[in-house]
């Protein structure tokens, strides 16, 4: 069987072979705590204070700081470094990597599932923040919450992907991940000025921001930098993908795991 | 004979540990076993041979091909590793069905096969519960049935029978027995040296790396000329027979021990000293009752070769 | 020989231990040695707060010497004039000597808590996994011993990454300054910087060993430190900035640290404004939850669950 047609057929039994458990495990139940916490913060800025905050303001606020800032990046790097780096950690990367399969599939395979587990996660986390805001007095628009959750979820492919790229190049790299999204990052995207550029975190916010915005441009943080169109986003962030998963398949073919015994 | 594996200078460390130092070594078909003290490279050798590492240098072909991310050589390949790793959220039955599915069997046939694997290891009843709450001996013969289930040509066993039970052992050598009947070739690392003694005959001995001797047992003893062999005899009167034999050339040394009807004699020609025996012995009408020759055994070369 | 059965198979130790103090250092002293085996993550986490501590002594050594410089410059003026001009000057030298060591301390934090995170985070979650905690428990050493042990092992990492540098910067500003005058003059700025610097090593060791005394994978443990201690972080700006109001920010950790380091050295951060005594109540409940945890981890660990 070619190449072409073998990986995506590999792909999807390794898919289904950890999707459940990828699910079912700690580390997604830690997620859903970690999940939860942007609806909690908005039921409580809506309600507990009685402060009478304006339900776009909270969703806008909470969405940028906290939703795609934060729990995206935090998920995604938790959820993704696993793809290869729990298979040599728990010492079973032998079994597939000694069948008639193209060893790309299992890294394809694998993030895929804690793709699905960490999307719906997100999701479920915009969404409620999302159901929680639209019921207060000055609900945010459709359009935001559709380019916020968009914003998320894309961040969520980039942010597990390159951490499971990571989990792949280096034995211990939930540290270099960690600290990619949350130093690299976090300091690169909130300094004005053209560095925001080198962040992905200016991209996902391009995303949706764009470039006459006057929602989201009346966030303080969003005030002083520039963004890029939508369409010019998506096709940067896209090439990111492209370039992430090439890396990604590439090092695990030609890699090397020893495994002790 | 064509050879299922050739190694030839073959050489893997791993930093400044030399796992495997300069090997050269062809293996026939057959059982062959693999044997050496701990940190010798067996299971460096092994995972070199299913393609888990990279040779760091020289070259390694099994059953004609190089083995690193060689797909068409794993579906002839059956690998059996030494670490206790399984995927615990699966069932025994699932486990070997989903790796055979990756080889891929339909889902059915694979079923079939991964059932039909597990009951040849002795875990039919214990298959469909998870692979979380077997015990070790069960975790070990998990890993021979995804080992076997796909019918390769060729097992690779890593320590296959650590951790069995006397029982569960006795019916993993017959497995092994039962797959070369079928023509299948299997090469197993133990360190239960006189294990592997029933199971082949032909050995592998690895020691710092490099290779320390290969053939039978028996014809790499007969190579070790500075251990003479070593002979019990039982007899009624072994001074007489002590007497007798002593004016034989091979003859190295003869020791009346603590026990009166016992002598060990040590001879430098074994054959020689096999073809001689029976005539000096009723020549000298010792009265011979007991012969035995153990240091011709694995555990006996073994010693000799590393020790 | 009589013949007995034994059906009881687990007893609690009755007897007595004897008393050994500095058992806990060398449990310390081993899980130390284990880390210092691996060069490369020593030279790239400390890379930075190592070249942040050169700089910032390199720094202040210039402001002294160029003190010196202006001091000789003056020598013909009157001496009252004199004497006064190099009080002042003398003063705001320390005083800007002083605003660059807590420059130090605040960049420093979180490479603080990276470091303890990368050392710390392992080392009762690895003792699950390996089981060795049966191997440690069966000495027989105290749950106190062990804790205690594994607190130290992490502090003595926070502990370089911290208050070895601004021990060698104070150091520094004391060898270059007039007559050892910022030893003389600042001691108590001195004692209070290494005081924080500890307080904040002790209060992040403790947090880094109750996560990881949760779960027996390292990279676990370290990702649940990171991801609560941005969460609350990043959660508490966001919900000040909506409500007005400054109470959320003492859900961060680094918040409140801020507020007890301004008490300390008399300093004001407009962000924070409740007063001392809640950020101390926070950071003892966060302290009191991570010894229960420890505690009860430890229990289960002592009698191999």
């Amino acid at each position: 069987m070619s190449l072409i047609t073998e990986l995506p057929r590999a792909t999807w039994l390794i898919f289904r072979m950890h999707l459940a458990a990828t699910a079912a495990s700690r580390r997604a139940l830690s997620g859903l705590l970690f999940a939860a916490v942007p609806p909690l913060l908005a039921f409580l800025a809506l309600t507990a204070s009685g402060s009478g905050d304006s339900g776009v303001n909270v969703f806008m606020y909470l969405g940028v700081l906290v939703l795609l800032q934060v729990v995206a990046p935090a998920l995604g790097v938790f959820l993704g470094i696993g793809a290869i780096a729990d298979e040599t950690e728990a010492r079973t990367v032998t079994y597939p990597f000694t069948r008639p399969i193209p060893r790309a599939s299992v890294f394809l395979g694998r993030w895929l599932a804690s793709l699905l587990v960490l999307t719906t996660l997100l999701l479920a986390s915009g969404a409620g923040m999302a159901a929680i805001t639209l019921r207060a007095s000055d609900p945010p628009s459709m359009d935001a919450v559709r380019g916020l959750l968009s914003a998320t979820l894309i961040a969520g492919v980039l942010y597990s992907l390159g951490a499971a790229v990571i989990g792949v190049i280096f034995k211990r790299g939930q540290v270099i991940a960690l600290g990619y999204a949350f130093a690299f990052e976090v300091m690169l995207a909130n300094i004005p000025g053209s560095a925001q550029k080198l962040s992905l975190q200016y991209y996902l916010r391009s995303l949706f921001v764009g470039s006459e915005n006057a929602d989201w441009r009346s966030l303080a943080v969003f005030q002083k930098s520039e963004f890029l169109t939508t369409a010019d986003s998506a096709e940067r962030l896209l090439a990111t993908t492209v370039i992430l998963l090439v890396i990604g398949c590439v090092t695990v073919t030609r890699k090397q795991f020893v495994l002790s015994s | 004979m064509t050879a299922i594996i050739q190694a030839e200078n073959l050489g893997r460390w791993y930093g400044e540990v030399v796992g495997l130092g300069d090997l050269t070594v062809q293996i026939e078909p057959g059982i062959t076993g693999l044997v050496g003290p701990n940190g010798a490279g067996k299971s460096t050798f092994m995972k070199l041979m299913v393609g888990e590492l990279r040779p760091a240098r020289g070259l390694l072909t099994v059953l004609g091909e190089v083995p690193f991310g060689n797909r068409e050589l794993y579906r002839q390949l059956g690998f059996c590793p030494q670490q206790d790793a399984l995927y615990e959220h699966q069932t025994g039955r699932h486990f070997v069905r989903d790796l055979l599915r990756l080889g891929g069997w339909s889902r059915r046939e694979a079923d079939r096969l991964a059932v039909g694997a597990m009951e040849r290891v002795g875990l039919e009843d214990a298959m469909d519960r998870k692979v979380s709450g077997y015990s070790k001996g069960m975790r070990q013969r998990t890993r021979l049935a995804q080992a076997i289930a796909h019918g390769p040509k060729l097992v690779v066993a890593d320590e296959p029978l650590t951790g069995l039970d006397p029982i569960a052992r006795r019916q993993t050598l017959d497995l092994f027995r039962g797959l070369a009947e079928d023509g299948c070739s299997v090469i197993i690392s133990s360190h239960v040296l006189h294990e592997v003694e029933s199971l082949t005959q032909t050995m592998v001995l690895i020691h710092r790396g490099r290779l320390l001797a290969q053939g039978s047992v028996r014809e790499v003893r007969r190579l070790i000329s500075r251990h003479p062999s070593r002979v019990d005899v039982i007899a009624r009167d072994p001074r007489r027979l002590a007497s007798a034999l002593l004016p034989l050339d091979h003859i190295r040394t003869i020791k009346l021990g603590d026990d009166p009807k016992k002598l060990t004699v040590e001879t430098d020609d074994i054959s020689a000293f096999h073809r001689a025996f029976a005539g000096v012995a009723a020549s000298a009408e010792a009265g011979v009752t007991g012969f035995k020759s153990d240091d011709a055994s694995l555990e006996a070369v073994f010693d000799y070769l590393i020790g | 020989m009589k013949a007995t059965t034994h059906a009881e198979v687990y007893r609690r130790f009755e007897g007595k231990l004897r008393s050994r103090p500095l058992r806990p250092l060398t449990l310390a002293w081993s899980g130390i040695r284990v880390a210092f085996k691996k060069k490369l993550p020593i030279l790239l986490l400390f890379i930075i707060p190592g070249i942040f501590t050169i700089v910032i002594s390199f720094m202040v050594q210039l402001k002294f010497e160029a003190e010196a410089g202006v001091l000789t410059d003056m020598a013909g003026m009157e001496p009252s004039a004199q004497t006064m001009t190099v009080a002042a000057l003398l003063s705001s030298q320390l005083g800007e000597v002083e605003s660059l060591i807590f420059q130090l301390l605040s960049q420093m934090q979180f490479f603080v808590v990276l470091i303890m995170g990368w050392y710390g985070s392992g080392l009762i979650a690895e003792d699950r996994k390996l089981r060795a905690n049966l191997l440690y428990f069966a000495r027989p050493m105290s749950r106190f011993t062990y804790a205690t042990g594994k607190l130290l092992t992490v502090m003595f990492w926070g502990s370089a990454a911290v208050v070895v540098p601004v021990s060698v910067v104070c150091a520094v500003a004391s060898l270059t300054s007039p007559e050892w005058s910022f030893l003389t003059d600042r001691w108590p700025t001195i004692l209070k910087l290494e005081l924080y610097a500890l307080l904040w090593v002790a209060f992040h060791g403790i947090l880094v060993l109750a996560i990881s005394s949760l779960t027996d994978r390292r990279n676990r443990a370290l990702g649940g430190l990171f991801i609560l201690y941005f969460l609350t972080l990043a959660g508490a700006e966001a919900m000040a900035g909506l409500m007005s109001g400054q109470g959320w920010r003492l859900l961060s950790i680094p918040n409140n640290f801020s507020r007890i380091f301004d008490s300390l050295f008399d300093r004001s951060t407009p962000s924070i404004g409740w007063n001392l005594e809640a950020s101390l109540w926070v950071l003892g409940l966060i302290t009191f939850a991570c010894i229960a945890i420890l505690a009860r981890q430890t229990r289960k660990l002592e009698v191999g669950a």
